[in-house]
């Protein structure tokens, strides 16, 4: 390897000293090859410097449209954002001050002694002031105004604006969250008109004072960067412009590579060819990362000022201006929700900044800097998100609309939640939850719970609950569990024996042993939880009661095939085998589908889909769709009002009797439910307003110490106290008779129970006293009156 | 006797506290219902804010026949679907959401609708007569 290198070197410091000499001796090889390597190098270099040079041009002409096409239109993908429904304010609505003051809260409006500007609310003798702030609603736009609400006995009695009486006012709805794209960035759009102009002095002043005066990088910039990193042995100063920032952020990663930093010169360059000074600076406005809430990424000053300060961008004092200037160094490490001191140190260097070059004065310096850190409650709804209902708003879209688009095009959503409800709904899992730990003598949280709240009437889902994690965007089992129902199968077992006619709720049905063979021999033997009989009893207390022999020969009786029939219409969407085995609830469901079948029962005979969404409108709110409460009626309001009262003695005599006690009315209708080995327990019920299935159980599938009454009951209990409990109203009329203890429809005197029967049942004659006792005596109706035989009683 | 007298009172004030509903449930906008104006001589709906309603009822009904007019029919129907939530079980409404619905040509949803309007129907006999005849008509377009 020497060798070979000697001789070039030799050769090449000859032919620069002994230059003239090297044209003479042609037939010499070296000395004739000196002048062909100097010219073939040169050649060589020239045609290497061509090619960079092309290289670069194309590499040049590739940035360039590259950043042309990124920054001209739609430079962000701007995520859906969603918001829960608006409060609605009208006479006769019951709304308790508790509930008014929340929802304000978690909607950032703040109290105040004089209601003067947007944002804020305050009292007035009894008398409620509330400045609701100009907001884009689904169908149309509203102004400010300052809304005197009074109230009498729990209800609004009047609303007015400026001494005019009103029907209807509606209070904004709170940002409940967005659907994201991959990398979960959020933000709201301004324009660099709408921005304060101190805050855009006080950025170019903290993160580049030449800014109006280079072409997108700064040479001196670099050199005092470099001088300062020198002088402290690290780095402490950065030398990059705006632009370079901006085309860090929009266009490269962030990558410490020389590669990178070259690129992102180029590109801050042509950018600065390109387009001018401002709508660069609007650009880098909207693009700065601010902070970070959970997954969602807070970018731009528009989102931060809402974030952080609960207020519009124009809104914000010196003090916030400045810290939010400040926070762009390093959102994380100034946040002033975790670091207040650090952040007022931030901000106080900032105003010192903007004091030192002029603008602001030194007594505005001195007044802000004398402020507290002052920033919005860290627990309100606009920095909340509810993953599981976001998950099923996302679903539901996605019927209609392509995921892309609602990650990108900044669609608004109206959404059916209730924040009050949801609330309510969340405190309750938890604190349950918690309770039922530690009963059971469980240390570690143990159990899970998934709660579907919605409306009786439209099935306007109004609050949902996939995990007793409330914030954690995870397996949500509200929507995607699929448990064992247990006993909430059993209303559509009594609900088929009621549509054919031959039942009715004083029919006699035997709670006795039952045994019925599988096609493979193994044979099915169901028993009651207490592992009694009960013998003879009420078709409507074997329901009540949820007892399982009773059940499990009325299903056979009335046929499997009918039991599944009725599942289907009752909307559950999903293959229901046609084993006996389903009559106890030997069948997974989710929450939400369990809802379904329940909304038929709550709605009077409607079958709905739980609904998520109210409108959809476009980022410049034009309406794309509205949503509206649908529903087939699958079954007769007098069927459906005969079942409630079934499952209203759940309320009065059955499993459901707590319920009875705590709301001293009877007038809820409910169905505790239970699986083998109590792996899972479910409580699912409804009052005249909502409709609520809770299930409780653990991820692996153990068992658990309690039934559904025991562990899902008491959460529906605590959503319902927290709501207000609206006592069931009938839907019609139903005919009610005396029977006997054989289920015949008998004189008053010598009647047991007061009966529902359907319209139109009760045509025979009653029975008389005598007739009935001698009936008593024989026994001999007992079994006539179980709905005519069939194999089944054959069998058994 | 004067004694008798204030017993008596005493009584009857008793008693007609113990029969009369609190304030509180009389004052329930979900139990009230509307009341229908006859328009014309064919009893047919002419503009879906008439008659009486509630009075956030009536502004929602109000926008939506504004928007209705304007062909915004959509909002038209978002309005409504507004006030069924205001007051889920008044028929009236129900009756105008299947109305508009009809007259837009969905005659599936306007009669799942007119279902719930019957559901709920109350004694005023204009609304009666309206659910009839548009159930008529729902019949005939649909080829029933």
């Amino acid at each position: 390897m020497t060798t070979a290198k000697k001789p070039t070197r030799a050769v090449k410091s000859s032919s620069k000293k002994k230059s003239p000499i090297r044209k003479k001796p042609r037939n010499s090889k070296p000395a004739n090859s000196k002048p062909n390597f100097k010219k073939n190098l040169w050649s060589w270099f020239w045609r290497l410097s061509i090619l960079i040079i092309l290289a670069l041009g194309v590499w040049l002409i590739y940035l360039d449209a590259q950043v042309r096409s990124q920054f001209d239109g739609n430079k962000w993908a701007l995520p859906a954002k969603v918001y829960a429904r608006p409060l609605s304010l009208y006479p006769g609505l019951l709304l308790s001050t508790k509930q008014l003051q929340s929802e304000l809260k978690w909607n950032d409006y703040k109290a105040v002694s004089h209601v003067v500007s947007p944002g804020t609310y305050g009292r007035d003798g009894s008398d409620w002031i509330i400045y609701r702030r100009a907001f884009s609603f689904a169908d149309r736009h509203e102004d400010a105004v300052k809304i005197r609400l009074s109230f009498a006995d729990g209800r609004i009695e009047q609303l007015s604006i400026g001494g005019q009486i009103k029907g209807l006012e509606r209070i904004e709805p709170q940002y409940i969250g967005g659907i994201f794209p991959a990398h979960h960035e959020d933000r709201d759009l301004i324009a660099l008109q709408d921005v304060p102009p101190a805050l855009v002095a006080a950025l170019v002043a903290v993160e580049d004072r030449g800014y109006f005066d280079h072409y997108g990088i700064s040479i001196r910039g670099i050199l005092r960067a470099m001088k300062a990193n020198i002088a402290a042995g690290r780095t402490v100063q950065g030398g990059s412009t705006l632009t370079q920032q901006l085309v860090k952020n929009f266009f490269l990663t962030n990558e410490r590579s020389l590669r990178r930093k070259i690129k992102e010169a180029f590109m801050a360059l042509l950018l600065e060819l390109h387009y001018s000074k401002e709508e660069i600076l609007q650009a880098y406005l909207n693009e700065v990362y601010l902070g970070q809430s959970g997954r969602r990424s807070i970018n731009g000053i528009a989102l931060a000022s809402r974030f952080y300060f609960a207020k519009n961008v124009q809104q914000l004092d010196l003090s916030e201006v400045a810290l939010l200037v400040g926070m762009v160094k390093g959102p994380s490490y100034y946040n002033p929700f975790r670091h207040p001191q650090r952040a007022r140190e931030r901000r106080d260097l900032v105003l010192g900044i903007m004091a030192e070059l002029n603008i602001i004065s030194s007594a505005q310096r001195m007044n802000a800097q004398g402020q507290d850190i002052q920033v919005a409650d860290s627990k309100r709804a606009g920095q909340r998100e509810y993953p599981a209902f976001i998950q099923l708003v996302k679903k539901q879209l996605q019927q209609d609309y392509r995921l892309q688009d609602l990650q990108s095009t900044g669609l608004r959503i109206f959404t059916t939640l209730d924040p009050w409800l949801q609330h309510a709904t969340e405190k309750a899992v938890q604190k349950h939850l918690n309770y039922l730990e530690k009963r059971s003598g469980f240390k570690q949280p143990t159990f899970e719970a998934a709660v579907v709240v919605t409306s009786v009437d439209g099935a306007e889902v109004r609050a949902i609950v996939g995990s007793r994690r409330v914030r954690y965007f995870g397996f949500n089992r509200a929507m995607d569990a699929q448990r064992s129902i247990g006993s909430l199968a059993k209303p559509a077992v009594y609900l088929t024996a009621l549509a054919s006619g031959r039942y009715n709720w004083s029919t006699i049905v035997e709670d006795k042993p039952v045994s019925v063979s599988g096609q493979d021999g193994s044979l099915w033997q169901p028993k009651n939880y207490d592992r009694k009989d009960y013998g003879p009893v009420f078709l409507v207390d074997a329901m009540s009661k949820s007892l399982n022999q009773a059940t499990a020969r009325l299903g056979m009786k009335i046929g499997i095939d009918q039991v599944v029939n009725t599942f289907q219409r009752l909307g559950v969407d999903k293959k229901i085998p046609h084993y006996p085995s389903i009559l106890l609830g030997s069948v997974s469901m989710s929450p939400l589908q369990v809802t379904q079948m329940f909304q038929t029962y709550a709605s009077g005979g409607f079958a709905m889909q739980p609904r998520s969404i109210q409108a959809l409108t476009t980022n410049d709110n034009q309406l794309l769709t509205s949503y509206a409460a649908q529903g087939e009626q699958v079954y007769s309001p007098q069927l459906i009002e005969t079942l409630r009262y079934g499952l209203q003695q759940v309320i009065v005599q059955g499993t459901g009797k707590r319920l009875a006690r705590t709301f001293k009315t009877t007038k809820i209708a409910g169905k505790t439910g239970t699986s083998d080995e109590q792996r899972d327990a479910w409580f699912a019920g409804f009052d005249d307003r909502h409709l609520a299935v809770v299930w409780v159980g653990r991820d692996d599938n153990k068992p658990m110490p309690f039934t559904g009454a025991g562990g899902a009951l008491p959460i529906w209990q605590d959503i319902f106290l927290q709501s207000g409990l609206e006592p069931l109203t009938p839907l019609v009329d139903l005919d009610w008779a005396w029977v006997n203890n054989q289920g015949e429809v008998v004189e008053r005197e010598c009647g047991v129970r007061k009966m529902p029967f359907m319209p139109g049942v009760l045509t025979g004659r009653r029975m008389s006293c005598d007739e009935s006792e001698a009936n008593s005596a024989s026994g001999s109706q007992l079994n006539s009156s179980e709905g005519g035989g069939s194999w089944f009683d054959w069998l058994f | 006797m004067v004694r008798l007298v204030v017993l008596i009172f005493v009584v009857i004030s008793f008693l007609s506290a113990c029969s009369s509903l609190p304030s509180s449930e009389l004052n329930d906008p979900r139990l009230a219902q509307s009341s229908e104006e006859q328009k014309g001589s064919d009893n047919e709906l002419i503009r879906l804010d008439e008659g009486t309603h509630h009075p956030a009822v009536q502004v929602l009904l109000s926008q939506a026949e504004e928007a209705r007019q304007q062909g915004r029919n959509r909002q038209a129907l978002s309005y409504l679907d507004q006030a069924r939530q205001i007051q889920p079980r008044n028929s009236a409404i129900f009756y105008r959401q299947a109305w508009l619905n009809y007259q837009l040509g969905n005659l599936s949803q306007a009669q799942q609708l007119l279902q719930r309007a019957k559901l709920y129907m109350n004694t005023d006999k204009i609304l009666q007569q309206r659910v009839i005849l548009l159930q008529n008509n729902i019949d005939a377009r649909s080829g029933l």
